[in-house]
């Protein structure tokens, strides 16, 4: 076979358009370690896979969220893809855990929120991102919903059989495991 | 407004798609494809886009994804300071840049890690076109071109763009907030209008960008507005430093021009000579016809042998300036016009055809090549550039016409003029501003007004000579590049009479 068509190898170093989104996310991902726990409160750990820092895992914890939401005894584990033209796209978050709500797909734990969407800006930054779905699990909307069967119970007006069954689901899914450099443990197993 | 009209209104609102596909920023076009675009549209929108080239020549489309009036306002931005060629300015600016970075964290109360890579493309940027201005502007252009159509650079320098028109709210809040749409309040209208990316500008966001970015250094920005509104001409509205009465600060400034059809906008150009001569010959028309008439003493037909062709030819770019020695061999900065193509500037010549003093000798040859092919369409530069000695008898020299290339030549008499041209004859009967009787019968040292006016014309003039109808300059010659067959208009046989709308 002939030599395939090599690349000189300083093509790679034209300054600007090789820039990639790890500088920004590994700022980030310090910010976010150093402060307070306060100003995250639903977000409780962020750790970007061993194999490649555009893959994340994070946990929400909906402890801080109102009783009545049903979701205050969930903790969830979620995964975050970052895509190359990061902050400009926004970061692909899903649920790993199953969670029963209005705006997450049952099964592929998708979430519709706006601000993931077409209303993604980059001064939310990954931490804002995942703040933004903790807060979405206390506001659902139930006018589009990929979680039809709360979101139909909502919609009837039944706040206590909706209550009910993700307060149940909350307790049957929960993900006990924590997160470290390098992969999750998960203490059910 | 009737019920058809605004079903047109809608059905063009529902077809217009702005161009998804393609470079970011395109390529400088002729300004008469906006004109071939809406051929068939709305009457209104045919007027209008008529009336277009003739002021601006060209336009650059930008591709209307969300992002384009940011786009195509930073794009300019940093054209216009390569337009300057000035090293000194571009460094100027990567320091402004740097230094609002103080104003993104302390007004915009945004986070350095946030905006940092998206200031370094822009300081980059400009950092790479200072390097390259001294030794290359075309690579320089190249350079910014090229790094628009990046999509991770692009829009990381748009993104900045939006941090600093957010910020700049922040910063003035009282300036701005009785704009602000549906009681947002400035967090939400930044939030909401801004910052999202692919949001599109609205009137607010481009006010806050032309406002920090462009204003504070002298450029100003008008925009041209193709909508459905009354008038036979787009709207347009300026945006520049005035002072407390309402005058502009820096009257010859540069100015970017933006053409704004509903949620879209592009890139408008004038062809014009480069600014500083231009400034020059403004400040010192004395001096300047001083010179030409000294050089119309000195000259000889031995010194115009001498002189290759090439400097002939730019010397006839120069109506009623036929003849006369190389301006650098007295050592005078003559301004030198580029031919162009005519269709760029036709639309003024032949107001200078009516209105500068040529001699019949010397009209028969040389401004009989030199209007319609290219003329500066330069208001400013004119009373320099008409010489009063040419109308003398100096102006029988020696037949030059063996040195020059002559492609038409039409016989002065029938030199297209205001009286003699009907279509801009009616036109003078509705409008004050071209009534004055100097415009029309006095020749000498028109005003920047009239020029003005002259550049205001409604409708394209036609010109009216059969040699010019058989040359090629003429549109609907087949050898012209926008080659456009005439059409017959009843009413145009008919003398022009004030139309009432039936409806």
């Amino acid at each position: 076979m002939s030599a395939p068509n090599k690349r000189s190898s300083t093509s790679s170093t034209s300054s600007s358009s090789s820039r990639t989104p790890t500088k920004r996310l590994l700022t980030e991902l310090s910010a976010f370690n150093s402060s307070p726990a306060s100003s995250h409160p639903t977000l409780i750990a962020l750790v970007p896979s061993p194999s490649s820092l555009l893959s994340l895992r994070a946990i929400l914890s909906g402890s801080p969220l109102p009783i009545s939401t049903g979701y205050a005894s969930g903790r969830w584990l979620l995964n975050i893809t970052i895509p190359p033209n990061y902050p400009n796209s926004p970061p692909t978050i899903t649920f790993v855990t199953k969670i029963c709500h209005p705006n997450v797909k049952w099964e592929t734990g998708e979430i519709c929120l706006d601000v993931l969407k077409e209303n993604w800006t980059p001064v939310l930054g990954v931490v804002g991102a995942l703040e933004a779905v903790g807060r979405l699990l206390g506001e659902p909307g139930v006018d589009s919903p990929l979680g039809v069967e709360v979101a139909s119970l909502l919609r009837q007006g039944d706040t206590i059989g909706a209550r009910g069954l993700v307060g149940f689901w909350c307790g049957e899914e929960r993900f006990d495991g924590v997160l470290e450099e390098g992969g999750e443990k998960d203490a059910r197993r | 407004m009737a019920g058809h009209d605004l079903e047109a209104q809608e059905a063009l609102a529902r077809d217009f798609q702005p161009a998804l596909e393609g470079p970011l920023v395109g390529e400088k076009k002729t300004s008469r494809a906006i004109t071939e675009e809406y051929a068939k549209a709305d009457p209104v929108y045919v007027a209008k886009t008529a009336a277009l080239p003739q002021k601006f020549s060209h336009y650059r489309p930008i591709l209307g994804d969300g992002n384009c009036g940011w786009r195509a306002a930073g794009f300019s931005y940093f054209e216009t300071l390569l337009r300057l060629q000035n090293r000194t300015q571009l460094e100027e600016e990567l320091a402004r840049m740097t230094s609002l970075n103080n104003l993104l964290t302390t007004v915009g109360g945004f986070e350095e890690w946030l905006f940092e890579d998206m200031v370094t493309e822009t300081t980059d940027l400009l950092r790479d076109l200072a390097d390259l201005i001294p030794s290359s502007p075309q690579a320089a252009e190249d350079l910014l071109r090229q790094r628009f159509n990046n999509r991770a650079t692009s829009d990381s320098i748009v993104y900045h763009l939006r941090l600093l028109a957010s910020s700049w709210l922040k910063g003035n809040r009282t300036s701005y907030q009785d704009f602000i749409p549906d009681g947002l309040g400035v967090e939400g209208y930044t939030k909401d209008w801004i910052e999202p990316v692919n949001q599109e500008i609205d009137h607010l966001g481009m006010t806050l960008l032309i406002d920090i970015l462009l204003k504070p250094i002298g450029f100003s920005v008008e925009i041209v507005y193709l909508d459905r509104s009354e008038g036979s001409q787009a709207n347009s509205h300026i945006f520049r430093q005035e002072d407390s009465n309402g005058a502009p600060v820096n009257p010859g400034g540069p100015m970017i021009h933006l053409l704004y059809r509903p949620s879209h906008y592009d890139i408008l150009y004038k062809e014009q000579p480069p600014m500083q001569i231009v400034d020059e010959v403004t400040r010192n028309p004395q001096v300047n016809r001083a010179f030409t008439r000294q050089i119309s003493v000195h000259e000889t037909p031995a010194m115009m042998g001498g002189f290759p062709q090439l400097d002939m030819e730019t010397l006839l770019c120069i109506p009623g300036f036929g003849l006369s020695s190389p301006p650098q061999h007295h050592g005078f900065h003559t301004p030198q016009y580029s031919q162009r193509p005519m269709e760029q500037t036709f639309n003024s010549s032949p107001i200078s055809a009516s209105i500068s003093p040529i001699s019949p000798g010397a009209s028969s040859t040389a401004s009989s090549v030199a209007v319609p092919a290219s003329f500066p369409a330069q208001p400013a530069s004119q009373p320099s550039l008409t010489s009063p000695t040419l109308a003398s008898p100096h102006s029988s020299f020696p037949a030059p016409t063996t040195q020059i290339p002559i492609h038409t030549n039409f016989p002065p008499q029938t030199r297209p003029s205001l009286s003699s041209n009907p279509s801009i004859a009616s036109h003078l009967s509705h409008t004050s501003e071209l009534s004055s009787p100097s415009s029309a019968t006095s020749s000498f040292r028109p005003s920047k007004y009239e020029w003005e006016a002259a550049a205001d014309w409604q409708e394209p003039v036609i010109f009216q000579t059969s040699t010019f109808k058989n040359s090629h300059y003429n549109t609907a010659h087949y050898n012209n590049p926008n080659f456009q067959p005439e059409e017959w208009t009843p009413e145009s046989e008919e003398p022009p009479a004030p139309r009432k709308r039936s409806s």
